[in-house]
């Protein structure tokens, strides 16, 4: 099978299988179950199906394989698909439900969550998954599993009660910490009925029901990055681009949250602007500042310094 | 009553070969640096005279005999210092005045350093701590640290030890009676103590509300000792505002006892 570009996605055998595939929402991802009847055993893989950059920054081509799983043996009639196969509707995340190994429990189930935009490693294009092992018993019917309207969290939601949990589907594919106010929580469900919902972003921003606390904090977008304020210190000439001293004395960094189109002052760290030589050497410096809002807006390096690039800035100083 | 107003300026020659400069200084007109940023007085400074000296001859400097302009022989890489001296007037009035000093060699300007003269001394304060329109947000407690990804709600009982890897905790919290929205905690800096930079989009505060913002601390990259963090509130309907507090870098053993709680001063 090809997309629409040409890229080979998916090989399909004519023999006794059973395929069942599940684009991503978003169209860049493409989920193929295979079962076979002869070996008795299933496999998945997801598959790139344009170029994906991920949370990490590495670019995976399209084609590509970032997950596989399997193949497992089963002898359940129980097929990967329809409930048990899916994508979160912000394609952050593929869901699937194992069908039972021979030995298996009938109290656990086996629930992968894979996250393409999470990698093995940087240097890796294969994703990871969070594995989810769901205990019933006669007091726990199962978990819900649901998802945050941006697809960045998986609720794991007891059925009738137990204890809440969250995955963060786009950094880590691990547990997400529990928190209100930024102050870890541990969150019971009490009561049948339960429900949560986003009701904002950040603090408090999930709400909860018939659970132990009313709202924790809403971890999609409550830290995020700063504009980084860079300051130093150059001997000043006459002559641009001639300055006879290094330019590395480096009085300090500071970090901001400044909005698109708008400025803001910053502070530097306390630092004493002293003569390099007292007595002899010049009382009139330049302080070079250099700002970038990295990775998305970096700054050119140092040695690229012009005051006609929007990342630099001088002004000049005496120092008496 | 006057003042003098000494600057020091550099003026090198980067070539292999003899060179002459004419260094010249000149007022200029302060809408020249509109565009530089600096919040100057309308006021006109009361200029009495202006002049340039080369190499620092005058240690008590007079304007008598320092001319405007300076030809300046170079020898190849050989950087000669002419010192800009300017009098005014003593004054109580906000004013400015502002003078450009040009090198020009060969006929062309190739390069120069502009002077601003302002009273009362600039900056009279750090202008980023001017908020007309504070935000309320402020800190409910000191500063103190954690061990990296333990409660920020409860204070260590004794100082951790060196190589711990360590949170700063500042608890902001909404003092007013009306829920604030949009607030924003960042840290700015710790005086010096470096640490991950990263902000809070806390969201909406009630009023009473609090909120326990932390950053990673390489406390141990900084000498022990006092210093002063800037933390930068804002809120939807105020402006950023910056809080000063202090922190105390101690850990296990600095002083040579078992040490006391972060956050103590």
């Amino acid at each position: 099978m090809q997309d629409s570009t040409g890229v080979a996605v998916a090989n399909f055998s004519p023999s006794l299988v059973n395929d069942f595939w599940a684009w991503s929402p978003d169209g860049r991802l493409f989920a193929y179950v295979r079962r076979d009847y002869t070996t008795r055993d299933w496999s998945i893989e997801v598959v790139t199906t344009a170029t994906y950059v991920r949370t990490d920054g590495r670019t995976v081509a399209r084609g590509r394989t970032v997950h596989q799983a399997g193949p497992l043996v089963s002898t359940s009639p129980q097929a990967t698909a329809g409930a048990n196969f899916g994508w979160t509707p912000a394609s952050t995340c593929l869901v699937v439900a194992h069908p039972p190994v021979p030995g298996q429990s009938a109290n656990v189930k086996y629930i992968d969550l894979a996250c393409p935009s999470v990698g093995m490693s940087t240097t890796s294009d294969q994703c990871r998954a969070f594995n989810a092992q769901i205990l019933t018993s006669p007091q726990t019917t199962g978990v819900d599993i649901l998802f945050s309207p941006c697809g960045g969290l998986a609720a794991l939601v007891p059925t009738p009660t137990g204890y809440l949990q969250l995955v963060d589907l786009i950094t880590t594919a691990a547990d997400q910490p529990i928190r209100q106010d930024n102050r870890p929580v541990s969150v019971t469900v009490n009561a049948a009925g339960r429900t949560i919902a986003t009701s904002a972003t950040g603090r408090r921003g999930i709400t909860l029901t018939n659970m132990s606390y009313p709202s924790i904090d809403n971890p999609e977008c409550l830290l995020g990055g700063s504009v980084t304020v860079e300051a130093r210190r150059v001997f000043a000439s006459t002559t641009p681009g001639t300055s006879p001293m290094p330019i590395n004395l480096s009085p300090g960094a500071s970090s901001a949250a400044i909005w698109n189109g708008e400025y803001l002052w910053v502070e530097l760290p306390p630092h004493t602007f002293t003569r390099a030589v007292p007595g002899t050497s010049p009382e009139h410096w330049c302080l070079l500042a250099r700002a970038d809002a990295a990775p998305v807006d970096a700054a050119p390096p140092w040695t690229q310094f012009s005051t006609t690039e929007r990342h630099f800035a001088q002004r000049n100083i005496a120092i008496t | 009553m006057s003042r003098h107003r000494t600057v020091d300026i550099a003026v090198p020659n980067m070539t292999a070969a003899r060179a002459v400069a004419i260094v010249r200084l000149d007022r200029t007109d302060p809408t020249q640096l509109a565009d530089a940023g600096l919040e100057l007085p309308a006021g006109e400074l009361d200029v009495i005279g202006y002049g340039l000296l080369l190499d620092d001859v005058c240690s008590e400097p007079e304007l008598e005999g320092c001319p405007p302009e300076l030809e300046v022989a170079l020898e190849p890489f050989e950087t000669r210092h002419v010192r800009a001296v300017i009098k005014t007037a003593d004054t109580k009035k906000a004013a400015v005045a502002v003078f450009g000093v040009t090198d020009t060699r060969d006929g062309n300007v190739v390069g120069g350093v502009s002077i601003v003269c302002v009273e009362p001394e600039y900056p009279p304060d750090t202008p980023a701590a001017v908020a007309v329109d504070p935000s309320p947000v402020t800190l409910a407690e000191d500063l103190y640290t954690v061990a990296l990804g333990d409660d920020p709600g409860v204070v260590p009982d004794v100082a951790l030890p060196r190589d711990q890897r360590l949170e700063l905790v500042a608890v902001v919290t909404n003092p007013t009676r009306t829920d604030l929205n949009d607030v924003l905690v960042c840290l700015e800096h710790v005086g010096g103590v470096p640490f991950t930079p990263q902000t809070w989009h806390v969201g909406a505060l009630e009023a009473g509300g609090s909120f326990w913002a932390t950053w990673p601390l390489e406390a141990s990259a900084a000498a022990p000792g006092r210093y002063e963090a800037s933390i930068v509130v804002r809120d939807n309907d105020h402006e950023p505002t910056r809080i000063h507090a202090p922190f105390r870098n101690s850990h296990r053993g600095d002083d040579g006892s078992a040490g006391a709680a972060f956050g103590d001063g």
